[in-house]
């Protein structure tokens, strides 16, 4: 297991649970992993200043080197897979309040900007927990975009990104995503906007349409409503 | 066409007419239930088929193909006329025969625990979990299940060797559908 300290000094809202800060890791999602089957009691966050093998969805590299923000909140799982959504609305709601600017969710919870994507998501049911990694890239490095967001706020935006999360999260837990449909709808891109989704195999093209109480994407194909619960967008620009 | 465009519960003949509905599925039932016979197959155009079975007191019934997600948003009211045939690679998954005695003692279906695509390795480049004639221990991860970026790693309840892959990598599952066929220790 990566060495790594507590950080006490950090006040982190409840929901969050424990801290763990460390200089670098291979992946907080796979820290997490590791401090669940240690036995460590859920919920927690594993926060790295850089990330050797940070991975997004099928172990893509998720570049992570110094000036990110990378973190990985361990919490119980709740059933229905719209979590991913609801996470995208709470790391949404919390980046806008550090910067201005056209910044929105590409269905299910990537976060991009005109320039590229510049925050993912990944939610991984680990046992009876529920990991979410979230990657923000507050610089730019080379060719990937970054917020513009002082490395410097870093605390201040994860203490902001759980702020949102324990405004949802319980309403979400007992409620499900469908109250949070007209949000989410807020902070994606507006209905009859041209999109490519990739299900698996098959690649379908049209506009989107909504977002159903599940958090399922309904997309215009032709002359039919088809709803997604899985697959990835591209946007037409 | 799109296979997302007949409803689940009925069989379409060639044109996408619908040549069976629930009723005559009921009677086909029936007349296996009455009948000496243990099994009964019934083919359809697209590769669609109907598989029924006598299974110690139960007679389930099998429909092909069962994974089809995206769903269309309302039931469509009549069939769409097939213009083209079916993608290759969904037809390959309709015809991919599902039918092994799982009555069998031996025999054990690990089923998907949610709807998702099902994905049979870890990333593009990486080798499968698990593959025909492996050995599984109990708790080992078998596959991937994704849904709306929350990835599910399946584990298999059972130890015992893999007899069959159900269902084709990176295709839409159901909750409930068998995945792997696995013989038991």
């Amino acid at each position: 297991m990566a060495s790594f300290r507590e950080q006490e000094k950090i006040e982190l809202p409840p929901i969050a649970g424990k801290l763990f800060w460390l200089r670098k890791v291979d992946s907080t999602q796979l820290e997490s992993r590791r401090l669940i089957d240690a036995g460590q009691k859920i919920p927690f966050v594993v926060l790295a200043n850089s990330q050797t093998a940070g991975r997004g969805r099928f172990m893509r590299k998720w570049l992570s080197p110094p000036g990110g923000l990378y973190f990985s909140w361990a919490t119980q799982f709740v059933p229905g897979s719209a979590v991913s959504l609801v996470a995208g609305i709470a790391v949404l709601s919390a980046i806008k309040k550090f910067c201005s600017g056209k910044i929105f969710l590409k269905w299910p919870n990537d976060i991009l900007t005109d320039d590229g994507k510049v925050a993912g998501i990944l939610a991984e049911k680990y046992d009876d927990a529920l990991i979410l990694g979230v990657g923000v890239n507050l610089v730019g490095a080379g060719e990937f975009p970054g917020l513009g967001i002082d490395p410097a706020r870093k605390i201040d935006l994860l203490t902001e990104i759980f702020r949102q999360m324990d405004e949802i999260w319980e309403e979400f837990a007992t409620g499900g995503f469908r109250k949070f449909v007209r949000r989410y709808l807020e902070l994606t891109f507006p209905p009859g906007t041209p999109i490519t989704i990739v299900d698996g195999r098959r690649t379908f093209s049209g506009v989107f349409e909504n977002i159903t109480p599940d958090g399922e994407l309904v997309v215009r194909v032709g002359d039919k409503s088809l709803k997604f619960s899985a697959g990835e967008v591209s946007l037409k620009l | 066409m799109l296979d997302n465009q007949a409803p689940q519960n009925d069989i379409f003949g060639k044109r996408g007419e619908q040549v069976m509905d629930k009723k005559d599925i009921k009677e086909l039932i029936e007349l296996v239930e009455k009948s000496g016979i243990d099994e009964l197959e019934v083919h359809f155009s697209f590769g669609r088929k109907i598989i029924i079975r006598k299974n110690a007191g139960q007679v389930p019934v099998v429909m092909q193909p069962t994974a089809s997600a995206p769903q269309p948003v309302a039931p469509q009211p009549t069939p769409q006329t097939a213009e083209t045939p079916p993608s290759p690679q969904v037809s390959a998954t309709e015809t991919e025969p599902a039918r092994e005695e799982v009555s069998s003692d031996k025999l054990y279906e690990i089923k998907a625990p949610m709807v998702g695509t099902f994905y049979r390795k870890p990333s593009p480049d990486s080798e499968p979990y698990v593959k025909v004639g492996d050995h599984i221990e109990k708790g080992q991860v078998v596959c991937l299940i994704e849904a709306m970026k929350l990835f599910n790693e399946v584990k298999s309840e059972v130890s015992g060797t893999i007899k069959k892959v159900l269902v084709e990598d990176a295709t839409p599952v159901e909750f409930g559908q068998p995945l792997f066929l696995v013989e038991l220790d």
